[in-house]
């Protein structure tokens, strides 16, 4: 009855359940915490506004950020190894999968990861064009540092006549630390605004700023606080 | 003649019966395994409530082996969330996150662009052919939960059955 499985089957069983419990713990004293986030953004300048081929407005800007989100990293965020590798293939590899990959060794580690994803996106594509060929990759860590999680982006919203809501992201950005979560930027925005149609010319647009927590295990948290108001130009530039 | 016999008898009655608790215990690991899948699908409303990070685009977010819990509501869908969403004639379900959302004004349909967090562009590329957006049939869930590194045992067992054949072997020992 008391044999060793059995006893290895119930220390298991055990610490599996304490486990579980301690994690949902550790998510629900995440509601404990209630963050006040205080944010502002303008617009410095409008860099392009045109028309595009397809008959879309598109809209570049360069924005002024500044948000302080210290009091949304709590014990239950996010907080992991950040590294980059490099993946190698032992028996030959379509050299497109490689080309990333090989022109960002020399950059900076996070280059390199990026890189090494879209290569794997490559190699994804190959793998569905030659069928059922096995790659195999060994990853290579070659950098390590603690880092906290807190997904942080900038969306323009408003209404055309089409679409009852418009939601573009312009900006977004990781925050890795707690002391990292002021932020006081200048920045272009990352992803054009283009419009389903051209209804942008004098559009008033919401500049709304949400934040998601990535906790270290449990339920991710979302919010949100609308920032400020702009109206784009009358006419394209 | 009687004791030996009786002995030989009750050894072999002690091994039906420990074979017997075995099958039954198995049983009910299989069931209750079967029981909380189905139980999860009934709550969140998900085809497959439970899905695994099998890569690495939304890193340092989610990594190869978290798993993820997916909840599929009638809320409307909205920039920022993290969906997962399956493409026509691609297998695997794909992890990321939408930067942006168009809801119509009479249907409400939703037109929907997603983006992996360490990927450099949006993910047109992966759509099928001509394919601008996502629509809300493309879209499986959206992850609200996440627990770290315990997908790691499906990963191991798809990726080297021996250790699956092992792993049962233990079981039926």
């Amino acid at each position: 009855m008391h044999s060793f499985w059995y006893r290895l089957n119930t220390v298991i069983t055990i610490s599996a359940l304490l486990l579980a419990l301690l994690c949902s713990l550790a998510s629900l004293s995440d509601t404990l915490n209630l963050p006040s986030v205080d944010a502002q953004v303008e617009v410095l300048k409008v860099n392009r506004f045109r028309k595009q081929l397809t008959g879309n407005d598109e809209v570049t800007l360069t924005l002024n950020v500044s948000a302080d989100l210290q009091s949304t990293f709590t014990w239950n965020t996010k907080q992991i190894q950040t590294y980059g590798g490099i993946f190698r293939h032992p028996n030959g590899i379509p050299t497109i999968a490689y080309r990333h990959t090989l022109q960002a060794v020399n950059d900076r580690s996070e280059l390199i990861l990026a890189a090494v994803i879209e290569g794997l996106r490559e190699i994804d594509k190959w793998k569905n064009k030659m069928g059922n060929l096995a790659f195999k990759f060994r990853r290579k860590v070659s950098h390590e540092a603690a880092i906290y999680i807190v997904f942080v982006f900038l969306a323009a919203e408003y209404e055309t006549s089409k679409n009852s809501l418009n939601q573009i992201s312009l900006w977004d950005h990781i925050i890795q630390d707690k002391d990292q979560a002021k932020i006081q930027k200048q920045v272009p925005t990352k992803y054009p605004l283009v419009d389903q149609g051209h209804n942008l010319r004098g559009k008033l647009i919401k500049f709304v700023l949400h934040w998601y927590i990535m906790p270290k295990t449990g339920r991710t948290i979302k919010d949100k606080s609308i920032v400020s108001e702009f109206r784009l130009p009358e006419v394209y530039t | 003649m009687g004791f030996i016999g009786d002995s030989i008898q009750s050894v072999k009655s002690i091994q039906i019966r420990q074979l017997l608790t075995q099958i039954v215990s198995l049983g009910m690991i299989v069931t209750s395994a079967l029981i909380i899948w189905k139980a999860l699908m009934c709550v969140t409303g998900s085809e497959s409530p439970v899905v695994v990070v099998l890569s690495g685009s939304m890193e340092p977010g989610f990594k190869r082996g978290d798993i993820l819990f997916l909840h599929m509501s009638k809320d409307p869908i909205r920039a920022g969330e993290i969906v997962v969403f399956n493409i026509d004639g691609r297998e695997i379900p794909i992890v990321h996150r939408v930067i942006k959302v168009h809801e119509r004004n009479d249907t409400g349909e939703v037109d929907v662009l997603t983006k992996g967090d360490n990927n450099f562009g949006d993910d047109r590329l992966l759509y099928a052919q001509g394919q601008l957006w996502l629509q809300r049939h493309h879209i499986m869930g959206r992850a609200v939960g996440f627990l770290p590194y315990v997908g790691w045992v499906t990963i191991i067992m798809t990726e080297k059955p021996i250790i699956k054949v092992s792993f049962l072997q233990i079981f039926f020992l």
